[in-house]
């Protein structure tokens, strides 16, 4: 004879389960809108970096190796290792990129740990401040005579245009 | 009247209640497993690098507009570069040159060709008008030294974008239009 606490809990627990995998693999994090990033009519000089050129730069920066994926409207995914709860296991960062004022801004959407994609609000400080560094490594990579007017991602790569400041070189 | 049994009752309540249990394990315990196995995955993978592009490393786009500006800064008022299709570059420098006393205005035209190898951009002369003066082995000399001093500043242009990458370059293309210079480069690996 089946005991009605143990038939109770089978079926608990495969609904608890269910429902963990639902609201798992179910978040989604809202992908920001398209960012608006209006070319000026005709910079000084523009520099496209491909992706590869990226991820290296990445790769040095971050002391490990790291790729860069580039997509149009200014989404941008970095793929490395990073700390979590004492470990480093490959984690994939979503990025909105951005152009404010003459500085290059890169903030953390989502990051993805395996199959799971989690929300900006569910992760560490540390992966959160992660987000900011690919935008801090491009505006540094801008030589101090020129002044960033122009930024857009592309799927090959980012492309920046430059005024120049009329400092000598 | 119905009368339910205690025995029955019991059944009931101890069915929910391993319910409950089960929905509080099934769901924390599902959770864990869930995120551990992603852990799991996560901590095997191996940052997968970004597919060899077809296209260059670097591609820098400059105008015309600027490098005149640029020339005026650096003192060359009378200098002004046009940049034409086909890989050529036209100079036009205005300057003076004494003879027997007296300070003579020289217009000075010259075309060159560029041409990008792995490592520098050369520029060539190909054609040199001459304009108040007649050309002498001395003015040609300064000319040749000009095509000298143009060819390190382009030097100098290949450094900045090598420093700009943090990386040695390999240029893989030069070109021309109206009015801006498109150079092309990949990394040296």
């Amino acid at each position: 004879m089946i005991r009605w606490e143990y038939l109770g809990l089978a079926l608990g627990g495969a609904i608890g389960l269910l429902l963990a995998v639902l609201l798992l693999l179910g978040v989604r994090p809202a992908t920001p809108p398209p960012l608006a990033q209006p070319a000026p009519p005709g910079a000084d000089v523009t520099l496209f970096f491909s992706e590869q050129s990226l991820s290296r730069v990445a790769s040095t920066t971050l002391a490990g190796p790291a790729a860069v994926d580039c997509e149009p409207d200014g989404q941008m995914r970095v793929m490395t290792r990073l700390p979590v709860a004492g470990l480093r296991p490959v984690v994939q960062l979503g990025l909105s990129v951005d152009r404010q004022g003459t500085t290059v801004i890169s903030q953390l959407q989502w990051a993805q740990v395996g199959f799971l994609r989690l929300p900006v609000s569910w992760l560490p400080p540390e992966i959160i401040l992660a987000g900011a560094l690919p935008g801090q490594v491009v505006t540094q990579q801008i030589p101090p005579q020129f002044t960033l007017v122009g930024l857009a991602t592309t799927a090959d790569g980012i492309t920046v245009q430059l005024n120049w400041t009329g400092q000598p070189f | 009247m119905e009368y339910s049994t205690p025995g029955n009752d019991s059944s009931v309540g101890c069915g929910l209640l391993g319910c409950a249990g089960g929905l509080l394990l099934g769901f924390f315990g599902g959770g864990l497993l869930l995120v551990g196995l992603s852990l799991l995955l996560a901590l095997q993978a191996t940052p997968i690098g970004a597919s060899a592009a077809a296209g260059p490393d670097l591609r820098l786009t400059v105008r015309e507009e600027f490098l005149n500006r640029a020339i005026q800064a650096a003192g060359g008022q009378e200098t002004r570069v046009d940049i034409l299709p086909g890989n050529q570059v036209r100079l036009e420098a205005n300057t003076s040159v004494a003879v027997l006393g007296l300070t003579l205005p020289v217009q000075v035209k010259t075309l060159f060709s560029l041409q990008a190898t792995p490592q520098a951009i050369q520029a060539n002369l190909i054609d040199m008008q001459v304009q108040g003066v007649e050309l002498t082995p001395e003015l040609q000399a300064l000319l040749g030294a000009n095509t000298a001093s143009i060819n390190q500043e382009l030097d100098g242009m290949i450094a900045e974008m090598a420093d700009v990458l943090g990386a040695p370059l390999i240029l893989t293309g030069l070109s021309t239009g109206e009015t801006e210079l498109w150079l092309e480069a990949s990394e040296q690996r």
